[in-house]
């Protein structure tokens, strides 16, 4: 039995129960008087006459129960609770918080959370397999291992030694915390044994889940959640609140345009602990020491607490280094802390490669301006010529990295990544029904890549196509009259259409025209993987275009595990992603040459840095307190209620009977 | 205020009959309402036609009557012979329960002295005119009694006994009166002296001793302090305890709550008249502190239980 406020019980009980001693003590010392019968007398009290302070106590029955009263009642106060206590047969849901915050090395034994986690849950499962108080049989546990998505490591059960194996089995990852995903996952698991029988339909709807999460309570995403009717959640913390934690929330490296052999390095730093601290970042390339901050500088400390809570920032950039040839980069921050995921990032920096474009129709604007890139290899061919090679060969398109056509009737899109002007492809979803006479803009879709860092509030259109989209297409810019810009995936296609010829409109004079153009190609040919690669974070998915006819593709994981790889359509997908580092992607081209390139997967989500374990996991409705391993709780308090009132009848009985009246 | 805690300390016989009554006492008898059949010849007259004093009646003679009441004057004028009837005088069977409970033992004067004075006084009475007298203690559900007294040499007996006995305990009303019914005592008058303060009620006692077929004579006893419990004006708080079952009350004794006391008790006094007249049973309440020859002469005589 547990007292969840003990003080208060104790210090209620040190003022009433003396509070009664005094009372009977200091009772007026009434006269006794012997008489032959009080069978007329009925009791009434003045206490008229003053009389002495201090008198004998008498030990009476009244005043023994009274003193017993006081005392279940203090405690009440301290709100027993019975530990052990569970319903036969229930069936209980662990909850394994396998996120890259439990790595944090802050457990009573230096180790991980994930390793305190994982012993607080065989000791659950333990006590549970043990049966507790009133339990007739151990009830069957289900283990959910969880972090940005949830698994289910075991069904439910009631064998010991695969649960155990279970849940020692559980890894760590470097995934972000969510555990909607895990109390979806328990849901349909409940839901689903329990209504094995259409004749249980009804019961399923009513099965009750009790789940028991171990975790360091930093979940992102505890607002969204809500718990059923019949839903029991209770929590056990793994890791300390007061661990603080610096990392790194960003790092980069980008070629020069000037110079692509020099590269310019940056690192965005954070600290979420109150006070300053001194640190040093070290830059490594391909192992080697290229670069380090001049000294320890200082990085703040936070400021606010709980939701408002800002991170100490500090960005620290280095002199351009060589890097001919790609390579990772590596950024440390040194000395390490107890949570080491974000005290380092890497950066992938690919070798230059040049990017086939195919322009399809006559646009000197787009053509000079396509010309002017560097490391772009441009072929240019008629509309005519065009309709006659994409319908003799349907692989012809995708040799190119981006197909622009301008204004060319274009019969059937084939596989490839295409840019197209003023006339519509052959697309029943774009739904064109005529021509839209000139208009302005209304809005664009400033988040998506190929329309970043560009204004298109000035441009005008004379003359564009009108269509309406279906929901497959995500508008990018949106005319006064209907949408002018779309993009949208059909079949093996990656498509940018643009309603309009850019000479229909005084888009060539605008820089939004430049931006556009290149950010879109970029964004169609991933053309940024030549100069850098973009970092991921860990959760995100892999998705990378390899030349058709690339053989032996593999995958290799930071641990350096080799996952083979089957290209589909010239597209790799691995994921998701469950660890931070350097995952590289190696095939043989066509030619039988081994290629690789690296992708970086950094940890910088600010939720999951933040490792300090919660006071308390709040969700809507609830606020779950931290608790030991164990039964769930049994409040006793009521039943001492009730047996107060109990006694309190057998007081008022004895009361009447000493005094003789009815 | 003042709260009878005068306990009983009588231990002599001239205590309990005061040789100066005697004398009065010898010129009085018992009287009852019904004519009840004795067992012995007596000094009262009965129903039963016998060798009595008082003339009830002529009858023919037959043979084989006593000549002795043969009416010779009569043969003397009318030539036949007569037979001259008396009302036969038979003993009187008297029962003497006296309440011996705790609360008989307080007051001043003392109830149960009071108590234990008339009933050797009503025994003694009994004793000179040949009656058959049980004295009888009511307590804890039993009856304690000494049978068989007749004549006036056993009246050292009978207050022997008397002096011997102690107040303590409960009544047992109930099942006292219904053990003194049931025992084999004739029939006659029973006078039960108490304070008649009994929880339990005195109905069905009462009730269970005039089904017998007794003259029942209900005598209530209550010291001054029970019929004026208060003096004087001054409020006190006190802790009335019971004598019988130590049950406590905490009061404080204001004039108010003195004068509700007394308007209880005369309640409750009035309900055990209306009672007794229920069951045909005379009553009368006394103090214990009154004269008690004054009202054995006096009272007692006025009321038709002596005459």
């Amino acid at each position: 039995m547990t007292l969840l406020t003990p003080f208060i019980g104790i210090v209620a009980a040190l003022i009433v129960v003396p509070l009664l001693l005094v009372l009977y003590i200091l009772k007026l010392r009434r006269t006794r008087r012997d008489i032959s019968s009080t069978l007329l007398w009925k009791s009434k009290t003045e206490d008229v006459r003053a009389n002495a302070l201090m008198q004998r106590l008498r030990l009476s029955p009244l005043f023994l129960l009274q003193c017993l009263l006081l005392l279940l009642l203090a405690a009440a106060l301290m709100q027993p609770v019975l530990q052990g206590w569970t319903r036969p047969s229930s069936r209980m849901v662990l909850l394994i918080d396998q996120s890259a915050s439990m790595q944090t090395l802050d457990a009573p034994d230096k180790g991980t959370r994930l390793d305190q986690a994982k012993r607080l849950a065989i000791a659950q499962v333990e006590i549970w397999q043990s049966g507790g108080f009133f339990a007739s049989s151990p009830p069957e546990i289900m283990v959910i291992a969880f972090g940005q998505d949830a698994s289910v490591r075991i069904p439910f059960t009631t064998n010991y030694g695969r649960i155990r194996e279970a849940i020692e089995s559980i890894e760590s990852t470097d995934q972000i915390t969510l555990l909607a995903p895990a109390i979806t996952l328990a849901r349909a698991f409940t839901s689903e044994q329990a209504s094995v029988s259409p004749s249980e339909n009804t019961q399923a709807n009513t099965t009750s889940l009790v789940i028991q999460l171990i975790s360091d309570g930093n979940c992102s995403d505890l607002g969204q959640l809500s718990l059923r009717k019949n839903e029991t959640l209770s929590w056990i913390r793994c890791g300390n609140s007061v661990t603080q934690n610096q990392g790194m929330s960003a790092a980069g490296a980008e070629r020069r345009n000037d110079d692509p052999t020099l590269a310019d390095a940056f690192v965005a730093l954070r600290n979420f602990g109150e006070t300053a601290v001194q640190r040093e970042v070290q830059v490594r390339g391909n192992g080697t020491l290229i670069a380090s901050s001049a000294e320890p500088f200082t990085l703040p400390g936070s400021s606010g607490k709980g939701a408002t809570q800002m991170p100490g920032e500090q960005k620290i950039s280095f002199a351009p280094f060589k890097i001919s040839t790609s390579g990772v980069l590596s950024a440390s921050l040194l000395p390490e802390d107890a949570f080491a995921t974000d005290n380092r990032a890497v950066i992938a920096i690919q070798e230059q490669q040049s990017l086939r474009l195919l322009l399809a129709g006559n646009d000197s604007a787009l053509e000079s301006l396509l010309n002017s890139v560097p490391g772009v290899l441009l072929e240019q061919i008629s509309c005519q010529d065009f309709a006659k090679r994409v319908v003799a060969d349907t692989n012809w398109t995708d040799s190119f990295d981006v197909v622009v056509s301008v204004d060319c009737d274009v019969p059937t899109l084939t596989g490839g990544r295409w840019l197209i002007f003023g006339k519509p492809p052959a697309i029943a979803s774009l739904n064109e029904y005529g021509q839209q006479p000139r208009q302005a803009i209304r809005t664009w879709k400033s988040d998506h890549k190929a329309m970043a860092q560009s204004q298109f509030s000035d441009l005008i259109v004379d003359q564009a196509a009108a269509i309406a989209p279906n929901s497959d297409w995500t508008a990018l810019l949106e005319g006064s009259k209907g949408p002018l810009i779309v993009s949208g995936r059909v079949g093996n296609a990656s498509v940018v259409y643009v309603a309009f010829l850019p000479m229909d409109s005084n888009w060539p004079f605008q820089r939004s025209f430049v931006n556009f153009t290149w950010q879109c190609i970029e964004f169609l040919g991933a053309l940024g993987s030549a100069v850098t690669s973009e970092s991921l974070e860990p959760g995100a998915t892999i998705r990378m275009r390899v030349a058709r006819g690339c053989t032996q593709v593999e995958v290799i994981t930071p641990n350096g595990d080799r996952v083979a790889q089957n290209p589909i359509d010239g597209e790799i997908v691995f994921g998701p992603l469950r660890t931070a580092g350097v995952y590289r992607v190696e095939y043989l081209n066509p030619n039988g040459k081994q290629q690789t390139r690296a992708v970086a997967v950094n940890l910088t989500d600010a939720a999951e840095c933040n490792v300090a374990a919660a006071e308390q996991v709040n969700i809507p409705g609830a606020q779950l307190q931290p608790q030991s391993i164990g039964f769930a709780t049994l409040a006793i308090w009521p039943l001492i209620v009730l047996l107060v009132l109990l006694l309190l009848l057998l007081e008022w009985f004895l009361y009447y009977q000493s005094t003789g009246q009815p | 205020m003042r709260f009878g805690e005068t306990k009983s300390t009588m231990t002599k016989l001239d205590e309990l009959l005061d040789p100066t009554l005697v004398s009065s006492l010898d010129r009085l008898d018992l009287m009852s309402r019904k004519m009840l059949q004795g067992r012995m010849q007596g000094e009262r007259r009965s129903r039963r036609r016998g060798q009595g004093m008082d003339f009830a009646d002529f009858r023919p003679y037959a043979a084989g009557d006593d000549l002795r009441f043969v009416d010779w004057n009569i043969y003397g004028r009318l030539d036949r012979l007569f037979l001259k009837m008396f009302l036969e005088e038979e003993d009187l069977g008297l029962v003497i329960a006296v309440d011996g409970s705790a609360s008989m033992d307080s007051g001043t004067p003392n109830k149960f002295d009071v108590a234990r004075r008339i009933a050797m006084a009503l025994g003694y009475v009994g004793l000179v005119n040949q009656h058959r007298v049980t004295l009888s203690l009511l307590q804890e559900g039993r009856a304690n009694s000494l049978v068989g007294l007749r004549g006036r040499r056993r009246t050292c007996e009978a207050a022997s006994w008397l002096i011997a006995q102690k107040a303590n305990g409960t009544t047992g009303f109930d099942s006292a009166c219904r053990s003194l019914a049931s025992a084999r005592l004739g029939r006659g008058m029973v006078i039960v002296i108490g304070d008649y303060l009994l929880r339990e009620g005195y109905e069905s006692g009462l009730r269970a001793l005039a089904a017998r077929g007794w003259d029942v004579f209900a005598l209530q006893i209550l010291s001054p302090q029970e019929l004026n419990p208060r003096q004087d004006n001054e409020s006190i708080d006190v802790r009335l305890v019971d004598s019988e079952n130590k049950s406590e009350v905490e009061i404080t004794l204001t004039a108010a709550v003195v004068h509700d006391q007394r308007r209880r008790l005369e309640k409750y006094n009035s309900t055990l008249r209306q009672t007794c007249l229920k069951l045909g049973v005379r009553q009368m309440t006394i103090d214990s502190a009154l004269d008690y020859q004054k009202f054995l002469l006096e009272s007692l005589r006025s009321q038709g239980l002596l005459k």
